[in-house]
């Protein structure tokens, strides 16, 4: 099997539907969600937090994760402060338009976990129900028993991230890509976008000609 | 050079640094456990390969990477021919006048 060649993906901004009261760029980040037999799982893409900074919570039927984004930096460097933090919100609503009547058990017990997550004593069931979650390379999961949360609807979804990232470089890729289907379509990038100019679209056209006679695709 | 790889494992990143430019290539795979039913699919698999051109010389041998938390911090110092040469106008020497 081939695996697909992953293209650079833009942050999405996300639209801030009240006032923050730290100033920082929110973007929607990328969520699995699936359910095995024993937990729902929601994994988050999470690069920049780490687990100390990751807080999970859940009140009212909604699942919220609040994080911040801290690069640990190994010497003191360039001024990295607009990239050193931001908080990260993430809210999945627990919907359930037509629950069965035996499942409300589960609902109770859920909610259980939620009584407790405030602080109010250990209902019945709470520790049965723990939310397990695991933190692996920028990948925060949350594993829910119980599966109260038999359908999932994402609400919203928010990281903030500084503006200054490193940047992807079509140019760079035109030229020097590792191959020629690197090239091509880092080519034809360069050639459909209006941020370059006609100096370095020509440049674009000659590799993109030689990088479809390296891919043996022909004129 | 800070570089977002959510969900890539440190041993499936190679970097190659030449010159002016950096390379970084890898794979990312999301596996779910086997009888997952699947609500939301957002997250992508497959291969990367990105070259990143820097405006100046870079040092090879001084190169720092620091992979955490699905980011990864490069420490490019510049090389010795590429290394910006301050001095005061006070310290040089002074010179004669021409007549």
């Amino acid at each position: 099997m081939t695996s697909q060649e992953l293209q650079v993906q833009q942050k999405r901004e996300l639209e801030q539907k009240q006032e923050g009261t730290v100033p920082a760029r929110s973007f929607v980040s990328n969520a699995d969600i699936y359910e095995i037999d024993e937990a729902l799982v929601v994994s988050l893409e999470t690069p920049g937090v780490n687990r100390e900074h990751a807080d999970i919570s859940v009140e009212n039927d909604v699942l919220t994760v609040d994080g911040r984004i801290v690069l640990k930096v190994p010497e003191p460097g360039p001024d990295l402060s607009g990239i050193s933090s931001g908080p990260l919100q993430a809210r999945l609503h627990a919907v359930e338009p037509d629950r069965p009547a035996q499942d409300r058990r589960r609902d109770e017990r859920w909610r259980a976990y939620h009584y407790s997550a405030e602080g109010r004593g250990s209902e019945a069931g709470a520790d049965l129900h723990r939310l397990r979650r695991t933190h692996l390379h920028g990948v925060l999961a949350s594993a829910i028993r119980g599966g109260a949360m038999r359908r999932i609807g994402l609400a919203s979804l928010a990281m903030a991230v500084a503006a200054s990232q490193a940047i992807a470089d079509p140019l760079a890729d035109c030229s020097r890509g590792r191959n020629a289907e690197v090239r091509l379509r880092a080519c034809s990038e360069v050639i459909a976008s209006s941020a370059f100019g006609p100096d370095e679209k020509a440049v674009a056209y000659r590799n993109r000609g030689n990088a479809r006679a390296d891919a043996g695709r022909g004129g | 050079v800070l570089i977002e790889l959510p969900g890539v494992s440190k041993n499936d990143i190679e970097l190659e640094a030449k010159d002016r430019s950096i390379g970084l290539s890898g794979s990312k795979t999301v596996s779910f456990s086997g009888r997952a039913r699947v609500h939301r699919r957002e997250r992508v698999s497959g291969v990367f390969d990105r070259t990143i051109t820097l405006p100046v010389q870079i040092d090879v041998e001084l190169l720092k990477a620091d992979y955490k938390d699905g980011v990864l911090v490069l420490f490019i110092l510049r090389a010795e021919c590429d290394k910006l040469y301050r001095s005061r106008l006070a310290d040089e020497p002074k010179r004669r006048k021409v007549p």
